[in-house]
């Protein structure tokens, strides 16, 4: 059954996804930070460019909850600005639910939404220390083309 | 939703959208994607 399940996400080539992030302030430091000192760092943000790639290893269908849903993860690497040569860890836990259900054991219409949640872990590096992680997690919403008929 | 931690990207915050999202292997599916926007810490 999950083999089968693999075979139909096998199958489908997302072609639209859209997807926002949007930040959420965090906890600065501990409590012995001064406020001049958070004040400081607070203003000495900057705006960076956001342009990375990921990919992918092989995903692994988790459950099939009903005849047109389909739950899945897999593990990616993130590489690129702002991040450097240092790549990033993702998860992904995705939902894909079918317009149509399963008819026996084949499928013929693959269109559908996907909604995928994924956390990516950072490790900055700097000199003498691991460095820090940051999350993010995302919803995305894809579109999925349908096949043609053999 | 980004939550920076320490460090660096501490308090970071920002958008952006996935682009070229494509499934290749077809034994075994993989996605990759790229990823565009903007980031503030």
């Amino acid at each position: 059954m999950l083999q089968a399940a693999e075979r139909h996400v096998g199958a489908i080539v997302a072609v639209v996804v859209a997807l926002s992030v949007v930040g959420m302030g965090v906890a600065y430091g501990s409590s012995q930070r001064s406020t001049h000192l958070a004040i400081k760092a607070k203003g000495k943000k900057k705006n960076h460019v956001l342009s990375a790639d990921f990919k992918t290893a092989p995903v692994s269908v988790v459950d099939e909850p009903t005849p047109n849903t389909v739950e899945f993860s897999d593990d990616a690497k993130l590489v690129g600005r702002p991040f450097g040569n240092r790549k990033a860890h993702l998860t992904e836990d995705s939902v894909l639910t079918y317009n149509q259900p399963s008819s026996g054991s084949s499928r013929t219409d693959f269109s559908g939404t996907q909604h995928t949640t994924f956390k990516a872990v950072f490790y900055n590096g700097e000199a003498g220390g691991s460095g820090a992680p940051m999350t993010t997690r995302s919803t995305r919403t894809a579109i999925h083309r349908v096949p043609s008929p053999a | 939703m980004i939550t920076g931690s320490s460090g660096t990207f501490r308090g970071a915050k920002g958008s952006f959208q996935v682009v070229d999202f494509v499934a290749f292997h077809p034994e075994a599916t993989q996605y990759k994607a790229h990823w565009q926007g903007s980031m503030r810490y």
